[in-house]
Formats: C-alpha cells, sequence, structure tokens
C-alpha cells in the first residue's frame, strides 16, 4: 500500500517568487519545516490552529475593526506556516532599514530643526513638502535628543518576481504590529515546540526593553530617572491591545489624554497619589488629535497645552511632531536621493519603481498605462484607494483617470510587483499565498531593528492586500542565526 | 496608580459580583417558586425583581406575564434590561480591557472566558435549560475570575480597589435581600432561609444557630456576622479597611465613611423583622453604601479635577 501523500508533496507554487521552493527543491533554510509539515496531517495543522485562536481569544489578542456594530472585535490572525529568513539575506535588510531610517530621521530634523539643506540643495522639492498632509508648521524649532524623530519606524518590504527586496511605504507616524510579532512568536512556541529545537531563531521578545531605552533617551536635558507613559486613544482604538501590551512590557503607565493635565507647561498624569510628573510621552495618536490648542479643537484625546510644554524641554513626545511629511507616498520617490544626499551611499534596499504624477512626462506614460500600474493616493494608509490596473473595471480606471488629473499631487503610480508567495494553510491544503513583511526600526542613540518583523499573508487567492483590516493574515517571520540548514 | 484606572477596577469588581449574585438569586428564586409555600410563584418572581430594582423595568417590557422563562430571560440577557447578566459580564469585561496593563494575564483570560461564555446566544440556550444550569455555568465562571484576583493579583492599590468595588455591591445587595423579605415573607423561616442559600451562607449559619432558628437571628446574622463573607458588616469593615491601606489616602472620605458606617452598624441594636425601625436601618445602610461609593469617586479626582468622559461617538 502506498504510503499517504505528504502535505507538501502536490504543492504548486505557481510562476511567482516562492520562499519556499525554488526549481522544485526546498531552499536549504526550509528543509527543516518542510519535513515537519511532510510528517503531520491537514487535521493535525487545523488541531493547533484551533487551540491557537482559542488562546488569541481569552488572552484578548484582538484588533477591533471600525465600522461594524458587536463583532467589530476580531481575534488576531495567525497562520501556522512561518517564514524563514536566513542570516545573511537578513543583514542585508537590516543593513538596508537602518540607513534609510537614519536618512529619514536626518531630513526631517533638517526640516523641522535645522537650515531645510535638502530643500535648499533641490534634493527634494519645498512645494511637495509644505503641501505634505503630514507636513507640521508647529513642528519647526521643536528639538529632538539626538535627533531621533522617528524613535519607531514600521517599513514594508515586499519582494519582487526577482526575490529582490523592494521598500514599498514609510510608516514613520505610529506604526503598529510589533506586538503581534511577538503574540505570533509564543503561539508558534506552543503549537510547534519542536521545530525550535531544530531551527537557532534569533528572538523578538526583548521590544519593550529596547523601545523604553530608546524613550528614556528622549527624556528632557537633567532628568535622570524619568517617567514614561504611553498615551493611547482608549479601548475603543484598533490598536488598543497592541498600547497595552507595550506599557506592559515597558512597565509604563497606560494614559489617556483625560489622564493627563499641563500645568505651567509641565504635565502630569491623574494618580490616586496626587499628580506626578511626566518626562516622555509614547503617543499612540495622531498629530491632529495630539493638542486641541494647536492642532483638531474639538479633539478630546489630546491633551490642551502639550506642544507648549515640549517647547518649553518639560516633555518629551515621540515620535516626533511631523513625521508623516517624510512617509508621504509622494515623497518616497524622493527618498533614495534622500539616502544618498545624507549618507552618500546607494540605498541597499530599493524602491519600487514609482512615478510621480504631478510631472507632465511621467502622468501622460501613467495615463497611457493606467490598466498595467497600481495607482494609490497619498495620504491613505491600511490599503485603502488603491486601484489595481488590470483587475479594475472600466468604471474604476475612468474614475482613477478624472482622480489624477484634478489632483495630481494627490496619487502615486507604480509598476506591479508580483508579491513573493509563501505556502499558508487554506481551507482543504497548503497553497501559495502573497506575503509581504513590515519590519519595526528603533531609534535611540543608536538605530537597531528588531529580528524579522510581522510578516502580512492576503488570506485569498492571488489577493495584493495584506492589511489585517481587510482580511488579511500573519505569520511568524524567523530570522535565522546561520545560513540555511545547520 | 492611575485615577481612572482606580475607578476601572472598582467598577470591573462590582460588575463581576453583580453578575454572580444574579445568577444566584435567579436560581434561589426559581427553586422556591416550585416549593410549596405561602407565596405564589408570580409574587416570588415579583420579589426578585424588586431586590434588583428591575420590577418597573421588566414590567414596561413584557408586562404582568411572570414566569421562569420572562423573568430568567429578562434577567440574563434581555437587551431592554441594562442591569442583566450579559450587561454586567460585559461592563466587567470592558473595565477590565480598560486596565489590561495593569492587571494579571490570569485575570485578562479568567474574564476573556466569562464573556465569551456569556454570549446572548449560549445565555439563551441556557435559558431554555433551566435558571440552575445559568447558575451554575455563569458562577463557575465568576469563580474562575474571583480565583485569577485571589491568587494573580499582588496585593497592591489596584487589588484594593477592586475587592472594595466587589465589597460595596455585595453589601448594597445583601441589605436589599433582607429589606425585600422582611416586606414580603415577615417572620416566614422557610423563606429566611432560601434567602441564606442565594448568598450561601444556610449551612453557616445552621452551624452556628441551628435549624430551627427564628427569622429574627437570620436577619442579625447576616447584617452583623463579621466572618459571614456575604455578611454586610464584614463588607463594610474590609471596604474601610481595604481603602485605608491605599497609598495617599490619608486625606481621603471614603476609608472614614465606610469605617464610620461600619462602627454604626456593629454597635447599632438590630430590630425584629416585623419592627418598622428595621426599614429605617436598611434603608440609611443602602443610602450611605451608595453614599461611599460616590465618596470614592471624588476621592480619586480630587486632583486636577474629574476628568472629560467621553463616548465612542464624539472620538
Amino acid at each position: 500500500m502506498l504510503p499517504p501523500m505528504a502535505l507538501l508533496d502536490s504543492y504548486d507554487p505557481g510562476r511567482t517568487f516562492c520562499e519556499v521552493f525554488t526549481n522544485g527543491e526546498v531552499r536549504p533554510h526550509y528543509e527543516q519545516l518542510v519535513a515537519r509539515l511532510n510528517s503531520l496531517s491537514l487535521a493535525d495543522i487545523d488541531e493547533r490552529a484551533r487551540l491557537t485562536e482559542s488562546t488569541f481569544r481569552n488572552l484578548g489578542i484582538t484588533f477591533a475593526v471600525y465600522g461594524g456594530d458587536e463583532g467589530t472585535e476580531r481575534t488576531w490572525p495567525i497562520d501556522l506556516v512561518p517564514r524563514i529568513i536566513p542570516a545573511a539575506e537578513w543583514a542585508t535588510v537590516e543593513a538596508g532599514l537602518v540607513q534609510r531610517t537614519r536618512a529619514l530621521n536626518m531630513f526631517l530634523d533638517d526640516l523641522y530643526d535645522g537650515e531645510g539643506a535638502a530643500i535648499r540643495d533641490g534634493i527634494v522639492p519645498e512645494w511637495l513638502v509644505k503641501s505634505s498632509d503630514g507636513y507640521r508648521r508647529a513642528a519647526h524649532g521643536l528639538s529632538v535628543n539626538g535627533g531621533a524623530r522617528v524613535v519607531v519606524a514600521g517599513i514594508d518590504i515586499v519582494r519582487d518576481d526577482l526575490g529582490v527586496y523592494r521598500v514599498l511605504e514609510d510608516n514613520l507616524r505610529v506604526p503598529s504590529g510589533i506586538s503581534y510579532v511577538v503574540e505570533n512568536r509564543a503561539a508558534m512556541r506552543r503549537a510547534f515546540p519542536l521545530l525550535f529545537g531544530q531551527y537557532s531563531i534569533r528572538p523578538v521578545d526583548d521590544y519593550g526593553s529596547m523601545l523604553l531605552e530608546a524613550l528614556e533617551f528622549q527624556a528632557p536635558v537633567g532628568v535622570d530617572d524619568p517617567t514614561v507613559v504611553l498615551l493611547s486613544p482608549g479601548p475603543f482604538n484598533s490598536a488598543y491591545f497592541e498600547h497595552a501590551f507595550l506599557a506592559r512590557r515597558m512597565g509604563v503607565e497606560l494614559v489617556e489624554g483625560r489622564d493627563l493635565v499641563v500645568r505651567d507647561h509641565v504635565v502630569y498624569m491623574r494618580t490616586t497619589g496626587g499628580l506626578r510628573q511626566v518626562h516622555v510621552i509614547y503617543r499612540r495618536i495622531d498629530d491632529d488629535y495630539l493638542d486641541p490648542v494647536v492642532f483638531e479643537r474639538s479633539s478630546v484625546l489630546g491633551v490642551p497645552g502639550l506642544i507648549a510644554a515640549m517647547r518649553a524641554g518639560n516633555v518629551a513626545v515621540a515620535n516626533a511632531v511631523g513625521n508623516g511629511v517624510a512617509d508621504d507616498k509622494a515623497v518616497y520617490p524622493y527618498v533614495p536621493d534622500l539616502i544618498r544626499y545624507y549618507s552618500g551611499a546607494d540605498p541597499i534596499v530599493p524602491n519600487a519603481t514609482t512615478y510621480t504624477l504631478w510631472d507632465d512626462e511621467q502622468r501622460a506614460h501613467v495615463l497611457d498605462r493606467l490598466d498595467e500600474l497600481v495607482v494609490k493616493p497619498v495620504a491613505e494608509a491600511g490599503g485603502y484607494g488603491i486601484v489595481i490596473g488590470r483587475s479594475a473595471s472600466d468604471e474604476e480606471l475612468d474614475r482613477a483617470r478624472r482622480d489624477i488629473a484634478a489632483n495630481p499631487r494627490g496619487y502615486i503610480a507604480q509598476e506591479v510587483i508580483e508579491l513573493s508567495t509563501h505556502p499558508t494553510l487554506a481551507r482543504d491544503r497548503l497553497a501559495p499565498r502573497h506575503i509581504d513583511l513590515r519590519p519595526f526600526i528603533v531609534t535611540g542613540e543608536t538605530t537597531r531593528v528588531v529580528a524579522g518583523g510581522l510578516t502580512r499573508v492576503a488570506l485569498r487567492e492571488g489577493s495584493l492586500i495584506v492589511n489585517s483590516s481587510q482580511g488579511g493574515g500573519s505569520k511568524d517571520t524567523w530570522v535565522l542565526d546561520y545560513e540555511g540548514a545547520a | 496608580m492611575l485615577s481612572r484606572h482606580a475607578e476601572s477596577l472598582f467598577w470591573a469588581g462590582r460588575y463581576v459580583e453583580r453578575a454572580s449574585y444574579i445568577t444566584r438569586m435567579l436560581d434561589v428564586a426559581s427553586t422556591r417558586q416550585l416549593e410549596r409555600s405561602s407565596r405564589s410563584s408570580s409574587d416570588v418572581w415579583r420579589d426578585l425583581l424588586r431586590v434588583l430594582y428591575l420590577d418597573e423595568a421588566f414590567a414596561e417590557a413584557n408586562g404582568t406575564d411572570l414566569s421562569s422563562e420572562t423573568v430568567s430571560r429578562f434577567l440574563v440577557f434581555d437587551r431592554d434590561n441594562p442591569s442583566s447578566v450579559a450587561a454586567s459580564v460585559r461592563e466587567a469585561r470592558a473595565n477590565v480591557m480598560n486596565v489590561r496593563d495593569v492587571v494579571p494575564i490570569e485575570l485578562l483570560e479568567a474574564v476573556n472566558r466569562l464573556h465569551s461564555g456569556s454570549t446572548d446566544r449560549s445565555l439563551a440556550q441556557l435559558v431554555q435549560r433551566s435558571p440552575h444550569e445559568i447558575y451554575e455555568t455563569v458562577s463557575g465562571l465568576c469563580r474562575t475570575v474571583t480565583g485569577a484576583i485571589d491568587e494573580a493579583m499582588t496585593r497592591d492599590d489596584g487589588y484594593r480597589f477592586l475587592m472594595v468595588g466587589r465589597l460595596l455591591e455585595r453589601a448594597e445587595m445583601t441589605c436589599r435581600m433582607i429589606d425585600i423579605n422582611r416586606s414580603v415573607s415577615g417572620g416566614d423561616a422557610s423563606a429566611w432561609m432560601s434567602v441564606l442559600r442565594s448568598v450561601s451562607g444556610l449551612h453557616a449559619f445552621t452551624r452556628a444557630h441551628g435549624a430551627l432558628a427564628p427569622a429574627n437571628e437570620v436577619v442579625r446574622f447576616m447584617l452583623h456576622e463579621p466572618s459571614f463573607p456575604f455578611g454586610v458588616l464584614h463588607c463594610l469593615s474590609r471596604v474601610s479597611s481595604l481603602l485605608s491601606e491605599v497609598d495617599g489616602a490619608a486625606s481621603w472620605e471614603s476609608p472614614r465613611a465606610a469605617g464610620r458606617l461600619a462602627a454604626e452598624l456593629q454597635y447599632a441594636e438590630i430590630p425584629s423583622v416585623d419592627d418598622p425601625s428595621l426599614e429605617r436601618l436598611l434603608e440609611r445602610l443602602e443610602a450611605n453604601i451608595r453614599k461611599t461609593s460616590e465618596n470614592l469617586h471624588n476621592d480619586l479626582y480630587q486632583f486636577g479635577g474629574a476628568p472629560l468622559m467621553y463616548s465612542f461617538e464624539t472620538v
């Protein structure tokens, strides 16, 4: 009698770059994983997935989806087939992320607290910077220790059809996802403890101390033992689980705007023992809601007088105000030049091929090939508003054409990147699904990268949209200490 | 600790206690209306609704249809009843989630289990079976929550606020139960035995006073017995001592208010069941328990004023 077919025996990776197989062979760093999966049945994996889901539910590892009534809280979706990155490959990505984050920090500090050299030297046009939704005049003159305006960055990268890593977008304001990186790892340990004996995986769960160290570096001059807090919009926010997670891991208070009060340019929190001074605020709310005196007046999430307290040097806020100008998708095409300008070296991880639409020549080219390209609104996040030419209807393309004509500053166009695929648990088999990666880069005195990051996976067949708000899942991401099979 | 955290823990404690208390009372009432007694089945249900101050809300939603099913449904998960078991569990969880960064994982997990075991659908299934199964399920889940509190929580201010919430809720409920039973059953011993059963006190009471003890003895036991966990004196003394241990509470009003209330009760002569002054004593107790809760809120926010409260709509 024939033995039953192993899970990955008949796996067809399709035509795009596959993380696991190449020309029918298993890549060396995936050998043990594939062997382990082939020793299991689909039912075995399903059973583990069920247990993982119920653990996540009981631990409240969830995210909120806006716009519904009840059931708007969803359990965090994890796919139990991990993504593996060998050491040398990661070293290159890591160097590229550090290089890029440094340049972005230098650009922001130059813009808000320096002489505006990049604009002066024509690296990026002034009108573009000042017309950005993320640009904040109020940030001028607000100094940041060590120029670390982006304390936490989330830089989304993908692999194209040749397996080349490329940056797809920068998130420099309040990037989220790191808590799921840590929880995914814990879940994998519960689900597949034996695999951890076969691989030597770089840890991710020291993130709390990494972040706290970087935040304490932001403390006002002369404060030796700063009080750090995490400012959250509250339990209704989609990332509230993460806010609580980080507060726990760092051992700091999770505050809401209403817990803070400013008196004589000093920020305090209301505790049962009285008012207590706060020195560093890791804020997880947008610039607009930070201080109703300066920004959105009707906001009840923020703290009136906060910006003035910052200007007085009594409190530091991370990430800094006004970072959105550097992750504006319209500024993104200039980032490679900014890297060259500030570091004198070529970008280690390239951008995706991008066209700017206020340039007449490029716009004409784009409008010609609209059905082959991707159009993205510059100010949207979470995968909203993206038009993928080849799968868009004629109406959608017409609308995109009109939108671009009306507001060329508001969009960019990119060549389609056929994201790499990875075997992922589908209903009745392991099937290829597109993935991306959001690594997290923390800057204090130095810039450090969490090993790996959040791998997001588009659970629908063929879909390129990986955002969890739109039905995406996630994978644990293993960065190995060594090359391939040990 | 943050004042807001203190308040959330207080309410988490109150709501867990309320959920478990309601299911317990429902169970006892349903047993009682099955037994032959001087009170009809619908009287028993009406008494229960009055203890919970829900008689009017029930009448509005269900008219005069007082049956095991209508009352259970209303008390357990009816959306018209903001104090249902399901609503209390939702509130308890929301409050724990508000402080999820300061409570132990074990507590978080227990509360989430309580919450996922108390969905409208699973409660509706239980209601169709029997009030006893509701009690078994929900009360059991509540006990895993209180077990997690007992086992995993550091005895810090957070623990104290959580316990104060539980104990004040208990003290208030026990007072109401005595009050309603006094007015409807007078000296009927079997009715008082049911009341004791609904606060896990029947066995303790009979061991101490014998099965033949009169109603007056039960009332004294429930108000005065310092070792009885649901006893009003027990709850109030603990509230007072817990609050006085809170960091910075030297200037607070609430520990003093609770202490005064406990002392007053301790030295009060407990009137007999048919004496109208018992009603006045109970009313005063209830009012002062509620006042203590208000004192605590004011104490928490004496620095920098009470914060802006907002709902999701305004965000």
